[in-house]
Parts: C-alpha cells; sequence; structure tokens
C-alpha cells in the first residue's frame, strides 16, 4: 500500500459506543500525523441549566444527563452540597447509597462486558449475532443488568434517572420485605458473577501494555465507590477539593466536549504548565486499590492468572467484571444488615458556600464542584465526566494501539481496531447517539 | 377457572413520564380506567409500565404466554397501529446502552427463545389523544383479530 495514497473511510455506524463521534485518522509516510477523536457530550449544558436552580432541584436535574450512570451524578452532586451545608446524613444514608451504587455498577458493569464488549473478543458485530452461538452468556448479562436495574428501582423509584434521592438521603426506605427479597436475589446471583470472572479472562483480549497514569478515588475502609480521596500511580494523594490544582479540563478545537490533563506538579492553573493523559475507570480502580477488594474477589482475580497492577488497556473487560462480583457481595452485605427507617434523610439548612463531589462512576472519577448562595440556589457549578477525562487517553491509547497493530494494514481491519480500543473505555461520548465516521489520510 | 390455571398475561406501556415518550404508559392508564383487563378473564394479567425496553422487558416477559406492548410510534398523525415483528425488525439500530430499543431487545429475545408464544406490539402516535373507551375497543378488535 502506497505511503502516499489517500483513502476517505466513512464507517457510518460504530455500535456499541454510547455516543457520536469522528476519527480523523491521518498517515504519512507511515506514521500517523493526526489522530483526532472528536465527539459530542452533553453535561456542559446542564451546568448553565442549573444556575439559579434550588439545590432541592439538582440531583433530580443531574440525574438525567446519563441513562446507564444516573447514581454517579446524583451522589457527587448531594455530597458536594451536603458538604456546604455541613449535614451529616449518618450509617442508614451512607449504606444506602452504597448499596445505590452497586445497583448502578452492576447494570452498566453487566450491560457493557455481555453486550458491548464481549462481541469484539468473540468475533461478533453485534450482541445479537453473539446471542446465536452464546445464549447462556448473553442471558446471563441481560439477568446482571436486571438485577442491578432492580436494586435502582428499590431506592430510585425507577432504573432511568431514579427519583428517590434527596439532599440529606432518601425520600423513603424500602420495607424489610422487598429488601429481604432482593438480597434472596443477589445471593442468587452470586455464582454467576464469579463465573463471569473466569469467563472474561478466557477471552482473546489483545496483547497490548502501555504506560498512562491510573487515577482513582481511594478511601481507608473500603474499595471507594462515593468518598475518598485522589490518588494516582505515579504517588499523587489529595483531597478532592484540589483536584483542579492537578488536573484541567480544555477545549479541543476539533471536539464539542472537553478534554482532561493531568498536571503532576501541581500547576494545573498556570495556562502554560504542560499535562498529560490520564486513565480512570474499573482498570484504574483495580490497579490502585487491588488490595482493597474483599479476600473472595482477589482470590477470585488471582485464579485467571492475570496479573494486576496491569498495563494492558484491554484488561479492563476483566476489571469489571471483578468490579461486578464486589458490587454484588457488597450489595449482599448492605443488604443483609438493612433495617428500615423512618429517617431516611436527615434535613438540611440551606447556607452559601463552595462544595465539591467526587465519586466513581462505573466509568471513573465523576467530580462536581458547586457554589451556592445562602438560599442554596446554584451560583454556578463545574461537572467533569469520567468519559471527559480519559477522551486524551483514548486518543493516545488509539495512536498506539494502531502503531502497534502496523499502518499498512487494511483500512477495515484499523477501522476495526480503532472501534474495539474506543469500545474497551466504555465511553459515555453522549447520551443519544452513535456514529463514528473514520477518515484515514495516507 | 383458578387464577393459578389461567395463563399469564402481560400488558405494558413502554416509555417515559416525559414528553411524546409517556404515550406507553398513558395508554396503560386509560386501559386501567375502564378496567380493560377485566373484560378479558381467561387470562391472569399483569399490568405495568417499564422505563427501558431492554433486559427489564425480557425479563417481564419471562412466564409469560401473551404480552401486549404498548410503545410510542414517531408517526404524523393517524390513531393506534398493530406493527408486525417484521417491519419493527427492518428498523433495528446498532447496539448501544442507551439505545437498546423495543426492536432490538424483541430481535435479542427473538434469538434467546424469551419471547412469549403471543406478541401483539402496538405503536401509538407521539402527541395522539388518547380516549379510554375507545382505546379498550380498539385493543379488544385487535385481540379478536390476533386469535382469529
Amino acid at each position: 500500500m502506497s505511503a502516499s495514497r489517500e483513502i476517505d473511510i466513512h464507517v457510518p455506524v460504530l455500535a456499541r459506543v454510547e455516543g457520536e463521534g469522528a476519527l480523523d485518522l491521518q498517515i504519512r509516510d507511515g506514521h500517523i500525523t493526526q489522530l483526532q477523536l472528536r465527539i459530542f457530550e452533553p453535561p456542559r449544558l446542564f451546568e448553565k441549566f442549573l444556575e439559579g436552580r434550588s439545590y432541592s432541584e439538582v440531583t433530580d436535574i443531574v440525574a438525567r444527563i446519563c441513562g446507564i450512570c444516573p447514581v454517579a451524578y446524583q451522589m457527587s452532586a448531594s455530597h458536594a452540597i451536603e458538604s456546604i451545608f455541613q449535614a451529616k446524613p449518618g450509617p442508614w444514608v451512607r449504606a444506602m447509597r452504597r448499596l445505590f451504587y452497586c445497583g448502578e455498577w452492576i447494570e452498566s458493569h453487566a450491560l457493557h462486558i455481555h453486550l458491548l464488549a464481549a462481541p469484539d473478543f468473540l468475533g461478533f458485530n453485534s450482541a445479537i449475532e453473539m446471542a446465536t452461538q452464546y445464549p447462556d452468556e448473553v442471558k446471563r448479562g441481560l439477568r446482571l443488568q436486571a438485577l442491578g436495574n432492580r436494586i435502582l428501582r428499590t431506592l430510585g423509584g425507577r432504573s432511568v434517572h431514579p427519583v428517590g434521592v434527596r439532599i440529606g438521603g432518601f425520600y423513603h426506605a424500602p420495607t424489610q420485605e422487598e429488601m429481604h427479597d432482593l438480597l434472596a436475589a443477589c445471593r442468587a446471583a452470586l455464582p454467576e458473577a464469579e463465573a463471569l470472572v473466569q469467563w472474561v479472562a478466557t477471552l482473546n483480549l489483545p496483547d497490548d501494555d502501555q504506560d498512562f497514569i491510573s487515577v482513582a478515588l481511594r478511601h481507608a475502609d473500603e474499595y471507594a465507590f462515593n468518598e475518598g480521596h485522589l490518588v494516582s500511580s505515579d504517588g499523587l494523594d489529595i483531597g478532592i477539593d484540589r483536584y483542579q490544582d492537578y488536573f484541567r479540563e480544555f477545549h479541543a478545537p476539533h471536539s464539542t466536549a472537553l478534554h482532561a490533563h493531568y498536571y503532576p506538579q501541581g500547576d494545573a492553573r498556570d495556562p502554560e504548565a504542560e499535562g498529560m493523559p490520564y486513565l480512570v475507570g474499573p482498570l484504574a480502580r483495580v490497579n490502585l486499590n487491588l488490595g482493597q477488594l474483599p479476600q473472595a474477589v482477589q482470590d477470585n482475580l488471582a485464579a485467571t492468572g492475570i496479573g494486576f497492577p496491569s498495563r494492558n488497556m484491554f484488561h479492563s473487560a476483566l476489571a469489571r467484571a471483578a468490579e461486578l462480583h464486589y458490587a454484588l457481595l457488597e450489595a449482599i452485605a448492605q443488604l443483609e444488615n438493612y433495617r428500615p427507617s423512618d429517617t431516611p434523610y436527615v434535613e438540611v439548612t440551606p447556607r452559601a458556600g463552595v462544595g465539591y463531589g467526587c465519586t466513581e462512576a462505573p466509568r471513573g472519577i465523576l467530580w462536581h464542584r458547586y457554589e451556592l448562595d445562602a438560599q442554596g440556589a446554584v451560583v454556578n457549578a463545574i461537572i467533569t465526566p469520567p468519559t471527559s477525562q480519559n477522551q486524551a487517553r483514548i486518543e493516545e491509547d488509539l495512536r498506539l494501539s494502531l502503531e502497534k497493530l502496523g499502518l499498512d494494514q487494511p483500512d477495515d481491519v484499523l477501522r476495526l481496531h480503532g472501534e474495539k480500543v474506543i469500545r474497551n473505555y466504555d465511553p459515555c461520548i453522549s447520551c443519544a447517539t452513535h456514529f463514528l465516521r473514520l477518515k484515514v489520510s495516507r | 377457572m383458578s387464577v393459578e390455571a389461567k395463563p399469564k398475561a402481560l400488558l405494558a406501556g413502554i416509555g417515559s413520564p416525559y414528553g411524546g415518550d409517556q404515550i406507553g404508559w398513558h395508554a396503560v392508564d386509560c386501559l386501567k380506567q375502564v378496567a380493560w383487563a377485566q373484560c378479558h378473564p381467561a387470562w391472569q394479567w399483569q399490568i405495568t409500565t417499564l422505563d427501558r425496553p431492554g433486559s427489564t422487558l425480557l425479563d417481564a416477559l419471562q412466564g409469560v404466554a401473551l404480552a401486549i406492548l404498548l410503545d410510542a410510534l414517531q408517526a404524523e398523525g393517524g390513531g393506534p397501529r398493530r406493527l408486525m415483528p417484521d417491519e419493527l425488525l427492518s428498523e433495528l439500530a446498532p447496539i448501544s446502552g442507551h439505545a437498546l430499543g423495543l426492536a432490538e431487545t424483541l430481535q435479542l429475545g427473538h434469538q434467546l427463545d424469551m419471547l412469549p408464544e403471543q406478541l401483539l406490539i402496538v405503536g401509538l402516535p407521539m402527541g395522539m389523544s388518547l380516549d379510554p373507551r375507545a382505546l379498550s375497543d380498539w385493543l379488544d378488535h385487535q385481540l379478536a383479530e390476533f386469535f382469529d
């Protein structure tokens, strides 16, 4: 294939990725000279929608940002606003928030592993095709996803854009009977979650080690979901209120979604400083917090023979499966201790101030900052979703992966591998669209 | 016939409580108003609204002999329409977490042998006004024709 040959490839549909994007790839003299993943993501508009709104409306508004990870948006917002009000929701609310988060991780991870990622590793174009030869595995994915959704409905009223959350806790406490039934369903699903980890390890995951910085929340007492401090694989350890000293969102001209870089020297506010891509999400979390997973999950993961921390981005699939196993165990633990409460929330007193919230959405850290006035109305809001943070890393990964694959490969091979790389991040590019147009210029 | 001996049937509105998408849920409310299910006592009815077709719908279809699914239809005007499965499957979109729509879910259910023997799909144009009695009569007619 001539290096000077110019070819345009239009991929009309990139399935199994959340969102709309275009990948422009320019190859000159056997090297990638330009690689731009252009995507479109809506949370920026939500920040403006929030201005002037009462604190009491925020959790319902931010839940609308995403149909897959609304809990993360609600939890980051709740923590930020409660920190301003100096509210202490107490152990019952904390436990139920962890359970709520388990539901989201279970449904999102089950969906991605079985319906979005597995077809790539088994050689199918879609989960529908895959179902012809792997019906039991697809059914397992659907069952686990349904279980996660059931947890969300139990606490949130519904699984999409739940409405059960309020600042200070939840609007209602489920009955003992509801939770008893839910506990039985979670226990019944546990063998499937354990088996899932082993099954994912048998998939044909490409071997592609890369250097990258992992960033995640860490909590002293638990595998962090909804509270903790920010740590990185190069030694960062800061409170979430210092996020903007080390991480900066920026506008990449080729994308309407913001990108983000990490500034290890803490000079992210200096416009002249140079940052670098970083990774958030399941692989970053398992890499950084492996020791805080329950022993049963660590043993299950060790039995696969794949070691963590891992530098192979495709081990994200295995990290996701281990986290699903963990989320189910954690849900069972919370349900076993459940007692209904007459006070599923604490009353809050609005006050002016600035607050921060950072929780682990299925795809990685979701950082919020709110400034409220004395009545509790939003003066301004900043929401930094995980996919924005991963976007620069995805571009870096694409460049490395495609070069390793060989740029002399046919265009459709490059395209397919590029899609596989992108899908591996489970990007929530936007909440509504699905198109990738790939243009390769040689 | 005892309740236990009756075959199970599902009447499900699919959508959300907002905008044009709410019509599936609204239709279920209308049918509840006129006690439509009681007029079909041969079945043990479960009446529900679903917020996400995907796994939730397939879960709801398990153990059901007859399912009537009411979903919003992007159409200019007109009334309720019975949709044929083939017609629906021609509109298949690529699967994503946010877009495991009715057509994709039914195709997946078909592959996995998870669909009920009898499946009646009703499309309701977004924004159409629903009269409970008229909807009930129309559905009676469709059901009779379905089993004819």
